[in-house]
């Protein structure tokens, strides 16, 4: 034990505590340990006041810190070698804790100053935590103020404290030091780094917690100290430089392993501490609580936009769920040496108000804005007034829906009367139609019960407003999506106007269907946020919503829009490396985000189809299959398609001239030739001087209208009998908005630079108001036909019942969701359709692809006596002994077969279409069901006549232990992923900010040379 | 400026091989087109399962107004002699009488016989059964002969009229387990009325109903009644008489056209010549549209023989018309009607208006497409029986005719050649089955009519459900 050096304090007291300078270093596998550990003892030695006793911890052996300990020791020309060193080698894996701990023995002094390989002192440093300590006797220990070893005048930290539930708050993290803490004194606790303890203190303390996982140690410590009697003092004149990669304290947050780090020992600290100052009775409660509060916490990281902090929450909340021991031996150590209470503790915790404050000062310097993001002026531009003007337009074209309750007609249906059936549908089980067991919903019943929530008093009315609100929504959607393409209001106006008046959006509302209806509203929102979903967490998980629904109304759309994301994953991985404005990986992971809960809905369908050999049916569009009128995979058809018009009838413009002119009817094919202007301006997109804006949208529209051109030849869903090919028109709005967009980098970007002058300006303005013109007003015009189909009558958009089936079933289905009723329907070649519908109505949301895209053609030889085995053949065979079968044996039986399958009443459809064939299957059906015992005729409705089964009829079959195992966790996966997705998305003041950090249009940068 | 330059070229040039890229692309998959995919929709055939049969036959000849206390009682004037013919042979046949309340008999029977064949081991079946009746009375006389029918939902009765000395029966039965409501609506010039005495008759279960013609409608000359039931089908005929000054000029019972069609054909009708010298036979078309106007083309041949006479008629829908088939000779014809529009016929052929005459309306004959049983019901002395086949298609067809049940011992099959759209005869024995079968075809049409002195009538054969094909459901 060498003697005290004399004192070469500036303050000038007599100074007789011995100090005992530990130094702990770890090999990080990096250089700057070895030059760290070296440029610490040469501070530690140049100190006007020099430690009496310094030790080196080294964890692990490695050449490169052994030379610099011993260095240290060899080295004769720096000043203070003469201090003797004591190299102690401990297991690598040995953290600060551990290190201390195994040290504690050779301690010697009066005081302990902890140190690690980072943490270099200012030459007065210790000097004045010495005096600190002489000054009071209390204080337990003494923190000096931790500044950024490469700017001292950012603090890392000047004392910490807590908050009333015990997470800690660094009193001065982060800020600019501007001495404005210089006279802090008395704190709760500090950062462990860079502390002088005293030794009996330290001892009685037992060190440092080693539960703590290297973070809050110094708080910990502080707590310990002041609940023994002690104090805390905070020396802000005492400065120690740290680089924040040592061994001790938590490391800097550089990059995003350290920060994940950072999380988990942060709250693995936080748990320890709870557990260790809790109240003993109420320590089972807080170690049940931990599991519980990690996943509130995982609600709290999504909204935060920082899902990749949600694996270290589980990583501590799991450890401290687990590591009884350490919890036992931290109560042990405070309860030997608690002294005081807790409540002399509570001044020096912060409140709920200064914390709030602190914060905000820590918010207020965000850093300055990358990009000034302009004002939206969505009413001064001119885009309010447009969803206003849709409105009425859309209120003229359709002035009776605003008496009508439920709409039919095409692939319409009505929505089922309560919202929990609602939700019902979407998800796996018993279908709504059917004899099946167990099927997977579509994701579209779940985009239909969202929709029918809207109104829950009479869900059918959301069908309503969506198609009275259709155009204005449109177009808002398509003045939104504009805003990523340009600044110019104008532009944004066409967009609007463009996008509400799309031939395929007209006419998906006049032959009414709701699914490309919905698919054509939401396109512009996916446009929306999918262009910047790689920018923030909360674009990402709108994105991934709304791509959702998307592929859940328009499944046809799944190619294209798959193979855009694959693009934009590629940009992302090969932009990775360039790029260091985002945190690298996360454009890659939020990029890969967008498509997960789009695969999780469609995962069951997936498997479901594949398994039956079925998986074209996964391209079928979701809802009541139509044969409604549709462009045909004939040269004209395809020709229509490619000119932007789902039907063969360009627009309507057929039948509205035969309404109008007879004779001039040929003269409406021409009607195509409308949309030139538009065209033109497209296609010159890719020669603009946002050459590559141009070039993506022009493939936007080529894929769109390849998926058009592909769908007409893709029949997989059947209804009567026979296959009906996709709709084109969802493909159309894909290629539309492509088309409109490209359109919109023509106008925007124009081809050549130009002059700065005012008479330059004026001219391109004039020159884009006409392009605009010469775009909208032919656009008006081509859609008079369609706005005014519904006035003209030519619109199969007709008022509906509030069920497809007679009042009479229906008022009992509303009370008994399962109420069978066997719909059969004679068709014009004389074949029957029958349908199993449950509850009160077949409705919109009650669809199943599976069962519309089933196939293959059988025979079923034994069609009473024998139990077909498929749903289908049970179907038919219970359809065909009821219309057929005559004799009262056998028609018993055929009576008693359908009530066993839980059917209670029978409708037959009436027979419309004038053939004989038909007249006949009905009149023979009519006939042979009137003859049944075990059936009463309730009567005859406008849906067909009606029996009711007198046979008690056999319940249906509720789902079993194995299929409500299945919905149970399919229920729980989707949910999860679309409450992870709204969290990430929805936007928070601090997301908001960031987003206005860059700039509203994306790739506005022109990258090509512009003369 | 050079660097300039050549970006801008670059990028023109790019842009444009994209932009033509795409056009091209676009135009390239228009002409073409992309493979597809087209699925097959789910779709299971139920063969038809094995049924018994039940047929209603039209019940014995009433008469009414034979009680001077009782204008409109009806009483039977002569039991119906009932034929049947069942394939295959073994099977069992049961005939059970329906009651007739309202008809008063002095005799065993009241009500028409209902024939039913079980069906057997699965297979269904064929079973027809014909009634014959003959009479002499000074209010009713002639000879009738029907085919016993399945009953239905909605039938048409072509016949009948309501003039002075008509005294024509509807004839409802009701051979099921529940009542019948049957509205009957009677088309006449000024259209389709539905008369009060028309309107929810009810026709108990297992109960024959006669409701007078002349209590339906007045003065309709040429009437066509649709019968339309709810609850049960009923089994509905015509019974239609005339007595002319005194002299009784003939009686018929006619059955139900089962639906209205485009192509009408009535096989077998039976032209005579005149009984007495001065007398003349007459032969008219009774026919309406249904549904909508249109015009029809009506084609009579003589059997055997492919000289046809054809004319042309415009109809109104749902008003009946009359045309005189003047010209013809005695012989067998077949009467064909098509339109564009469906519509339902009849031909009434009267031997003449002398005492001794018989009248008969002959009704449309169905496709038959598969081996169809064949009664021939009993008939006096010197009526000779006929089966008419008449081809349909563009093929000549070979029918085979093959006798069933007991009876004479030598079963004679016989092979007819059908010409395409022709039609031959050949001779029946009354009170005799057979099985029609048409073989692999377009089908053929036949009937069954009775020629002799003061005796004329016929009817049509129907095929049995037994024959129909499988029922193709899509679930």
């Amino acid at each position: 034990m060498p003697a005290s050096p004399e004192s070469t304090s500036t303050t000038g007291l007599a100074v007789s505590t011995r100090v005992h300078a530990v130094v702990v270093a770890r090999p990080d596998g990096r250089v700057p340990a070895a030059h760290h550990l070296k440029t610490t003892l040469a501070a530690v030695r140049a100190g006007s006041r020099r430690p009496d006793r310094l030790t080196v911890v080294l964890c692990g052996t490695d050449a490169g810190l052994s030379a610099a300990a011993t260095e240290s020791t060899a080295g004769t020309t720096s000043p203070g070698a003469d201090l003797p060193v004591e190299v102690v080698v401990v297991a690598r894996s040995a953290s600060y804790a551990d290190a201390l701990r195994l040290t504690a023995d050779r301690l010697v002094g009066d005081a302990v100053w902890l140190l690690a390989q980072d943490t270099t002192p200012d030459p007065d440093a210790l000097a004045r935590l010495v005096a600190a300590l002489d000054l009071a006797p209390s204080v337990a220990f003494a923190a000096p103020k931790l500044v950024d070893a490469d700017d001292h005048s950012a603090i890392v930290s000047l004392g910490v404290t807590m908050t009333r539930l015990g997470a800690a708050v660094g009193l001065a993290d982060g800020q600019l030091d501007q001495q404005q803490h210089d006279g802090d004194d008395d704190v709760l606790g500090s950062d462990i780094r860079g502390i002088l303890v005293r030794a009996d203190a330290w001892r009685t303390l037992r060190g440092i917690d080693r539960g703590l996982a290297g973070a809050d140690e110094g708080l910990d410590l502080g707590v310990r100290a002041r609940l023994a009697g002690g104090r805390v003092s905070v020396v802000p004149t005492a400065i120690v430089a740290v680089a924040g990669d040592g061994v001790a304290g938590m490391p800097a947050a550089v990059d995003a392993a350290r920060t994940r780090h950072r999380t988990r020992a942060a709250r693995r600290a936080q748990l320890q501490r709870r557990l260790a100052y809790g109240a003993a009775i109420a320590v089972p409660f807080l170690w049940l609580a931990i599991l519980p509060l990690a996943l509130w916490r995982t609600i709290v990281q999504l909204i935060a936009k920082t899902p990749a902090l949600i694996l270290p929450e589980w990583g501590a909340a799991l450890v401290a769920f687990v590591r009884w021991d350490a919890v036992v031996r931290a109560r042990r150590t405070i309860r030997s040496s608690k002294r005081a209470s807790w409540g002399q503790l509570a001044p020096l915790r912060i409140t709920r108000a200064q914390r709030r404050q602190l914060l905000e000062e820590q918010a207020d310097d965000d850093g300055p804005a990358g990009v000034s993001r302009p004002e939206l002026h969505f009413f001064t531009g001119g885009g309010a007034w447009i969803v206003l003007a849709a409105l009425v337009a859309s209120v003229a074209a359709f002035p009776a829906l605003l008496a009508w309750p439920v709409l039919a007609g095409g692939a319409l249906a009505p929505l089922h009367a309560t919202v929990a059936q609602l939700w019902a549908d979407a998800a796996y089980g018993r279908p709504a139609l059917g004899l099946d067991a167990a099927i997977p919903a579509d994701p579209f019943s779940a985009v239909i019960a969202v929709l029918g929530s809207v109104w829950p008093s009479s869900p059918s009315r959301a069908i309503v407003l969506l198609w009275l609100g259709a155009l204005p929504l449109a177009a808002l959607g398509g003045w939104f999506a504009a805003t990523r393409l340009t600044d110019r209001a104008s532009l944004r106006n066409l967009a609007a106007v463009g996008w509400a008046l799309a031939p395929t959006l007209l006419a998906a509302l006049v032959l009414p269907r709701p699914a490309a209806v919905i698919a054509h509203l939401l396109l512009p929102w996916l446009f929306y946020a999918g262009s910047v979903a790689h920018r923030s967490w909360s674009a990402a998980g709108a994105t991934s919503l709304l791509l959702l629904a998307v592929v859940a109304c328009a499944p046809s759309l799944a190619p294209a829009l798959g193979l855009l994301w694959l693009v934009a994953l590629v940009f992302a991985v090969a932009a990775r490396r360039r790029r260091v404005g985002t945190p690298r990986g996360r454009r890659v992971a939020q990029l890969i985000w967008v498509v997960i809960p789009t695969l999780v809905f469609a995962a069951p369908l997936v498997v479901c189809q594949v398994r039956t050999g079925t998986a074209w049916g996964l391209l079928a569009d979701p809802g009541v299959v139509w044969a409604g009128p549709q462009a045909g995979a004939t040269g004209h058809g395809r020709t229509m398609i490619a000119m932007g018009f789902p039907t063969a009838d360009p627009g309507g413009w057929e039948s509205f001239v035969h309404g109008v002119a007879a004779g001039l009817v040929s003269w409406a094919s021409w009607a195509p030739i409308l949309l030139v202007p538009l065209a033109v301006l497209a296609i010159l997109a890719p020669v603009s001087r946002r050459w590559a804006a141009g070039i993506l949208l022009v493939l936007v529209a080529v894929l769109g209208i390849g998926t058009a051109l592909a769908a007409v030849g893709v029949a997989v869903s059947s209804t009567d009998g026979a296959a009906v090919p996709l709709w084109p028109g969802t493909g159309l709005s894909l290629a539309w908005a492509g088309v409109l967009g490209a359109a919109l980098v023509t106008l925007d970007a124009g081809f050549f630079r130009t002059g700065h002058g005012l008479r330059a300006t004026r001219r391109v303005a004039r020159l884009r108001g006409t392009a605009v013109a010469l775009v909208l007003v032919p656009l008006a015009v081509l859609a008079v036909p369609a706005l005014t189909a519904h006035t003209r009558g030519d619109s199969d958009l007709v008022e509906g019942a509030p069920s497809t089936l007679p009042a009479y079933v229906a008022a009992v289905g509303r009370n008994n969701p399962d109420t069978g009723t066997l719909v059969l329907a004679p068709l014009p070649d004389g074949t029957l359709s029958a349908t199993v519908v449950w509850g009160d109505s077949e409705t919109l949301g009650g669809q199943s692809t599976v069962q519309a895209t089933r196939t293959g053609h059988s025979s079923t030889p034994t069609a009473v006596a024998g139990a077909p085995v498929s749903v289908d053949g049970r179907v038919a065979a219970v359809s065909a002994a009821l219309v057929t079968t005559a004799s009262d044996a056998g028609g018993r039986d055929a009576v008693q077969q359908a009530a066993a399958l839980g059917i209670g009443y029978v409708l037959l459809a009436p027979s419309d279409s004038g053939s004989d064939a038909q007249d006949a299957l009905h009149l023979g059906a009519a006939t042979v069901l009137d003859q049944r015992k075990g059936l009463e005729s309730v009567g005859a409705t406008s849906g067909g006549t009606l029996w009711r089964i007198t046979a008690r009829v056999t319940a249906r079959p509720g789902p079993d232990e194995r299929i409500r195992l299945i919905a149970g966790w399919i229920a729980v996966a989707e949910l999860a992923v679309v409450g992870i997705a709204v969290l990430l998305a929805v936007p928070t003041p601090s997301s908001v900010r960031r987003a206005r950090r860059s700039s509203r249009v994306v790739g506005v940068a022109p990258i090509g040379g512009a003369s | 400026v050079t660097r300039h330059a050549a970006a801008v070229g670059a990028r023109v040039a790019v842009g444009a091989i994209v932009a033509v890229a795409a056009v091209a692309a676009v135009a390239a998959v228009v002409v073409l087109g992309v493979p597809g995919h087209t699925a097959v929709p789910v779709a299971v055939s139920v063969p038809p399962a094995a049924t018994g049969q039940r047929l209603v036959c039209d019940g014995p000849l009433l008469a009414i107004g034979r009680d001077a206390s009782s204008a409109s009682q009806v009483t039977v004037a002569a039991d119906e002699s009932v034929t049947t013919a069942v394939a295959p042979a073994a099977s069992s046949v049961r005939q059970q009488l329906l009651s007739a309340p309202s008809v008063s008999a002095s005799g065993a029977q009241d009500g028409p016989v209902l024939v039913t064949a079980p069906s057997d081991n699965g297979r269904a079946a064929d079973l027809a059964a014909a009634a014959s009746a003959s009479v002499a009375a000074p209010d009713l006389s002639g000879f009738a002969a029907s085919a016993c029918a399945p009953a239905l939902m909605q039938s048409w009765l072509v016949g009948g009229s309501s003039t002075t000395g008509a005294a024509d029966l509807v004839v409802l039965a009701n051979a099921g387990d529940v009542a019948a409501t049957v509205q009957l609506s009677v088309y006449g010039p000024q259209g389709m009325q539905t008369p009060p005495g028309g309107t929810n008759v009810v026709v108990s279960a297992g109960t024959q109903r006669v409701i007078p013609l002349a209590g339906l409608v007045v003065g309709a000359l040429s009437p066509v009644i649709r019968v339309t039931s709810s609850g049960a089908p009923v089994q509905a005929s015509l019974q239609t008489s005339i007595v002319r000054t005194l002299v009784p000029g003939g009686v018929d019972q006619v059955g139900a056209i089962a639906a209205a069609s485009k192509t009408v054909v009535i096989p077998g009708v039976q032209v005579q010549q005149a009984v007495a010298a001065g007398d003349a036979p007459m032969t008219t078309l009774r026919l309406m549209a249904t549904t909508a106007d249109t015009t029809a083309t009506i084609t009579v041949a003589p059997s055997g023989t492919s000289t046809a006479v054809s004319r042309q008629v415009s109809l109104t829908a749902g008003t009946p018309i009359e045309l005189a088939l003047a010209g013809l000779k005695a012989g067998t014809f077949t009467v064909t009607v098509t339109a564009n529009a469906a519509l339902v016929a009849a031909v009434w052929h009267s031997t003449g208006l002398d005492a001794g005459s018989d009248f008969a309306w002959f009704t449309p004959a169905p496709v038959l497409r598969a081996a169809t049983a064949v009664a021939v019901p009993a008939a006096a002395s010197g009526v000779t029986a006929t089966l008419s086949v008449s081809g349909g298609g563009t093929q000549q067809q070979t029918v085979t005719l093959t006798p069933v049940g007991s009876g004479t011992g030598s079963p004679a099959v016989r092979r007819l050649t059908v010409p395409a759209g022709g039609s031959v005869t050949v001779p029946v024995v009354p009170g005799r089955g057979y099985v029609i079968d048409p073989g692999s075809g377009a089908g053929v049409r036949a009937a069954v009519s009775f020629a002799g002195a003061g005796a004329v009538a016929g009817f049509p054969i129907w095929s049995t459900d037994a024959a129909s094909s499988a029922l193709t459901v899509y679930p």
